[in-house]
């Protein structure tokens, strides 16, 4: 009896360490079936992960497990439908535009909302979700890629850094209803920010600009989510 | 590249002035998993597995600390 309450609390302990590290919850299992739908919650957090190990002090999402996690997602029968949580001031271009990627082509219905930050990279990720919703309080950061280290100053340099934004506009104008040249316009900005090129679109403004579908909280998320499992369902059945 | 509100400066500074510990590899519930210490315990940093399963478990989950008593040397 002691051992099962020790072994409880065991667990308990590990599962807040989980949500405290990775802001990860835990998979729901077929013995729990939500008769709505079981929902897996991917939270992406910190920065992302590129192919650098960040100091410990970051808080950081990896790419290396998040790819495979998507997988697992994807083949599991348990998981109806995922619910991802973003609070990012962004990171490396390529590893966020895997996991964005990887959520896109998700079977799987996806929804995403937007808490406190969804910066740079985190907004492809946003958009990657079939459904997206932001908190009226959240922001996010529309800027020029970036790059650190020596940089050569050649024409060549200029057009790869074009190419990187390209793939990035892409991206975000394919899986939102924003334009190309609205979110270039946005990316470009001049007059919003005090030290950098771009533009801040905090809540509504994101909506307004068409990038993000909604603004709400968790229960429109959910709801919406468990909404759209159910349009799966009778499709597939 | 970085698309990061971060300054890429202070990102480079970090990487560069901040020793990253050392992972150890070893086995745990049967999987090949990649731990770094933190005080007593161990972290896991990252999961080496082709069994999908593995990126579901909770006790597998990157960050989460493990059980020492069930920790295999590699």
């Amino acid at each position: 009896m002691e051992t099962n309450v020790s072994n409880e609390m065991e667990k308990e302990q590990q599962n807040v360490a989980i949500i405290k590290e990775l802001g990860q919850t835990q998979v729901p299992i077929n013995e729990d079936k939500n008769p709505r739908g079981n929902i897996h919650c991917l939270t992406i957090i910190g920065q992302i992960e590129g192919h650098i190990v960040l100091p410990p002090q970051n808080k950081t999402t990896k790419y290396e497990h998040l790819l495979p996690q998507m997988v697992a997602i994807e083949e599991d029968q348990g998981i109806d439908g995922v619910l991802i949580l973003l609070n990012t001031v962004g990171g490396d271009v390529e590893a966020g535009l895997a996991i964005s990627e990887m959520i896109a082509s998700l079977n799987k219905p996806t929804v995403s909302l937007v808490l406190g930050g969804g910066h740079s990279i985190g907004v492809p990720l946003a958009v990657a979700a079939d459904y997206s919703f932001i908190a009226p309080s959240a922001t996010m950061m529309i800027h020029p890629v970036r790059m650190s280290g020596t940089v050569i100053g050649v024409a060549q340099t200029y057009e790869y850094f074009d190419k990187m934004q390209e793939r990035i506009v892409d991206f975000v104008a394919k899986n939102s209803k924003i334009s190309k040249e609205r979110f270039k316009d946005l990316m470009l900005d001049t007059g919003k920010l005090a030290k950098d090129v771009g533009s801040i679109l905090v809540g509504e403004e994101a909506v307004s600009e068409r990038l993000i579908d909604e603004m709400g909280g968790i229960s429109q998320a959910m709801n919406k989510l468990y909404e759209l499992i159910e349009k799966q369902k009778s499709i597939l059945h | 590249m970085y698309y990061t509100v971060m300054p890429p400066i202070v990102q480079r500074e970090e990487i560069e002035n901040t020793t990253v510990p050392q992972g150890k590899m070893c086995i745990y519930k049967n999987q090949t998993i990649e731990v770094v210490p933190e005080g007593e315990k161990f972290k896991i940093q990252r999961i080496f597995s082709t069994d999908l399963k593995a990126y579901l478990e909770v006790d597998l989950q990157p960050g989460s600390f493990i059980d020492l008593s069930l920790m295999e040397e590699l």
